[in-house]
């Protein structure tokens, strides 16, 4: 194939995108703003499915409460405790319906009514790569010492009590392999499928339609908000801008999906291999050697910069 | 015309001519050129055409939020009302933002003093009597007390008046944002300092009176009955608070645009009062869904952004209850090791309280003035609105 024909074949696909989605649904025919659709579309969700957690949970754990005969401690600390140990179940199920049905089902449902039925195309479920989702993993892979990094000296600016530092990772941690399948799913698998599409493929995807590059910015900052961890805002917001310019890049949500994923999944695997008592620290404190963190950085900015490369072509054209 | 590529209709002023075909983009051009054997020079039309597609995405990016902010020939649907809104928002953010901290910020700051020296007073006051019950009755004390009361509820005051400035200041200014026209800070703090404001404050006092009127008749029926232990009294004192709680409800969402109606018409108390009410009659629901709905939302959107800030202003607070909690110090019992902490709380949360009502200021009155514009539109109260078919007057509220 000659370049000529490589660069076609390249510059048509975001042709295609522009062109050939019809923009058919309500908020596009009453002639709205663009803008407009993604923020109300954002808080919307944001309200629904918090609002609608918070609610499950409560009915789930006083449901499993009422079965199992759980008694919750009243002192502060242990009850806590027993809340993230007794209760994971109904909290992991509440997690996982919450953000199937109210987050990504109502992202779908905005696309089809106020967008396109085009939704698999505006969500930009197509152009997978290879080569743009192994590099996007192992880019995240590479930054994931940078990140721990960060959120350990947060902790310990802030001094955090170790009690509370181990409570909030109590939730995710497995005691068994089975448990730790189940945990991928509810950490890994799940945020990687629905808020991938509610933040990129409709919060970023409506906003570059408006406000171009900024779009990515916007969202990877909103991302780390998102979460309403401000000890984690830091390195969630890093994260964020990293997913959402492989979105923007690669014009796929599979880069930015994978990439979300292999953060979680590693998080999660790093819990588990201290449940099961390996111990991965190389300090005695906890910490990673800022020699290690910044050689993983390098090698991320090495991978970041053939990630560039790669897409350069595919890039350009679509811009 | 068509495009002779496509046959689609190109919008006037974006064709691109050549040898007198007409094309929509060069893309076309360059791809009815090849199908022709006329051109292979795909380098040289790709890249005059990324030229002129970034110029197209540029304008159409700058035509999508640009065009004007609402509609005033037709009544708003949900997407419009928000979609109005955030026009509006982004059209006046700057000026809004720039009002509300000239008067929040200054005031904020004697707000979060007044509170430190509120908890303050509350943590010695509980601590005295701790160790000696009797000391609350301490002269010293008690002027402490109330000297400490004194500046809080003084500094309270000081917030709230200034708060309606800025209020009276934005939907001055929103106001004429919707009209077409531009008002600036001149013109906003030239109505704060009208007797606007004067009628904004006898407006709130005399929703305040009423409210206070229609639950202290409902108390002095439950006095009666309790004096006389008469049980069909107290009864029908229940009731009647339980009446009362919901008309007052039903009032100030019927009185809910007066406070636009005096600053946007320069209307006196009583008739902002009646053309409000006007205004509502038959959207009264939907009036009160869609508050309730965008109170949500507002609510939510500002929670994003304190979240982390009330984290890192009130780190010390909450550090230290993390420690006791930690070490198992905290008892229900004995709270006054919390209250002790609460010395250095309160600047803190009166920062965060004051950062709080910033955002929401930015927010909450754009979405009322736009709520009040649709409502005009429905009842034919704006110039340039055509009469409502039966259809369209509809008070169903609709996601689309």
């Amino acid at each position: 194939m000659s370049d000529i024909e490589l660069e076609n074949i390249a510059y048509e696909k975001p042709q295609e995108e522009n062109n050939d989605i019809n923009f058919n649904g309500s908020w596009e025919n009453k002639n709205r703003s663009i803008t407009a659709a993604a923020v109300t579309g954002l808080i919307g969700i944001g309200v629904i499915y918090f609002n609608a957690q918070s609610i499950l949970m409560m009915v789930f754990a006083a449901v499993y409460k009422a079965i199992y005969d759980i008694n919750i401690p009243s002192n502060y600390i242990d009850k806590m405790k027993a809340i993230s140990v007794q209760l994971k179940t109904p909290a992991l199920i509440a997690l996982v319906l919450s953000e199937f049905i109210f987050m990504l089902l109502p992202t779908l449902w905005i696309v089809k009514k106020w967008h396109t039925k085009e939704v698999r195309k505006y969500l930009r479920v197509q152009n997978f790569s290879v080569k743009e989702t192994s590099l996007a993993i192992l880019i995240t892979f590479f930054l994931l010492p940078l990140s721990y990094y960060l959120s350990y000296s947060i902790l310990q600016k802030f001094k955090m009590p170790e009690i509370f530092k181990t409570l909030g990772s109590q939730l995710f941690s497995a005691n068994s392999t089975a448990q730790f399948v189940v945990i991928i799913f509810v950490v890994a698998v799940t945020p990687a499928i629905c808020e991938e599409v509610f933040f990129r493929g409709y919060f970023q995807r409506t906003l570059e339609r408006a406000l171009g590059t900024k779009s990515f910015i916007i969202t990877g900052i909103l991302f780390g908000l998102f979460h309403m961890q401000p000890l984690s805002l830091i390195s969630l917001s890093i994260l964020g801008l990293l997913f959402s310019y492989f979105y923007y890049r690669s014009r796929s949500i599979f880069p930015s999906s994978a990439a979300h994923f292999t953060n979680n999944f590693f998080a999660v695997l790093f819990l588990y291999i201290q449940s099961i008592k390996i111990n991965f620290n190389i300090n005695s404190d906890g910490s990673i050697p800022l020699i290690m963190v910044a050689a993983s950085f390098l090698v991320a900015a090495w991978l970041f910069m053939i990630y560039l490369k790669i897409t350069k072509n595919v890039s350009a054209a679509r811009l | 015309m068509k495009c002779e590529y496509c046959n689609q209709d190109i919008p006037a002023g974006t064709e691109i001519v050549s040898d007198g075909h007409y094309f929509c983009n060069t893309m076309h051009r360059y791809l009815w050129q090849k199908e022709k054997g006329q051109s292979n020079d795909f380098a040289a039309s790709n890249k005059a055409d990324k030229i002129f597609q970034n110029a197209m995405d540029k304008s159409t990016a700058q035509n999508t939020d640009a065009r004007k902010i609402f509609d005033k020939t037709k009544p708003m649907l949900l997407g419009d009302i928000f979609s109005a809104s955030f026009n509006l928002i982004k059209e006046t953010f700057l000026r809004n933002l720039i009002l509300a901290l000239i008067i929040i910020l200054p005031l904020g700051v004697i707000f979060a003093l007044g509170l430190h020296t509120f908890f303050n007073t509350l943590a010695n006051s509980i601590n005295a009597v701790k160790d000696n019950p009797n000391a609350m009755l301490s002269p010293s004390r008690l002027i402490e007390i109330f000297s400490g009361m004194g500046i809080f509820f003084f500094t309270v005051f000081l917030f709230v008046l200034g708060s309606l400035a800025v209020n009276i200041g934005i939907t001055k200014i929103g106001c004429s944002a919707m009209d077409g026209e531009k008002a600036g800070l001149k013109e906003a703090f030239k109505e704060i300092f009208s007797i606007t404001y004067l009628r904004c404050i006898g407006q709130a006092l005399l929703i305040s009176l009423i409210v206070v009127g229609i639950i202290l008749a409902g108390v002095i029926i439950f006095a009666v009955a309790k004096a006389g232990d008469f049980i069909i009294l107290k009864f029908i004192g229940g009731l009647y608070i339980f009446a009362a709680i919901l008309f007052i409800i039903y009032l100030i969402y019927r009185w809910y645009f007066a406070f636009i109606l005096i600053v946007h018409k320069n209307y006196g108390v009583l008739k902002s009062f009646s053309k409000s009410s006007f205004l509502i009659e038959g959207y009264w629901w939907r009036t009160f869904g869609i508050i309730l709905l965008i109170s949500l939302v507002i609510q939510f959107a500002v929670s994003l952004i304190i979240t982390p800030v009330s984290f890192i202003f009130m780190w010390d607070y909450i550090s230290q209850y993390m420690n006791l909690a930690a070490a198992g110090a905290i008892s229900d019992k004995d709270p006054s090791t919390v209250i002790n902490m609460m010395k250095s709380f309160g600047f803190d949360i009166g920062i965060v309280t004051v950062i709080s009502t910033l955002l929401k200021f930015l927010l909450a009155p754009l979405f009322n003035i736009v709520l009040y514009y649709d409502l005009r539109i429905r009842k034919n109260d704006l110039e340039n609105s055509a009469p409502l078919e039966a259809s369209q007057a509809s008070t169903e509220v609709s996601l689309e």
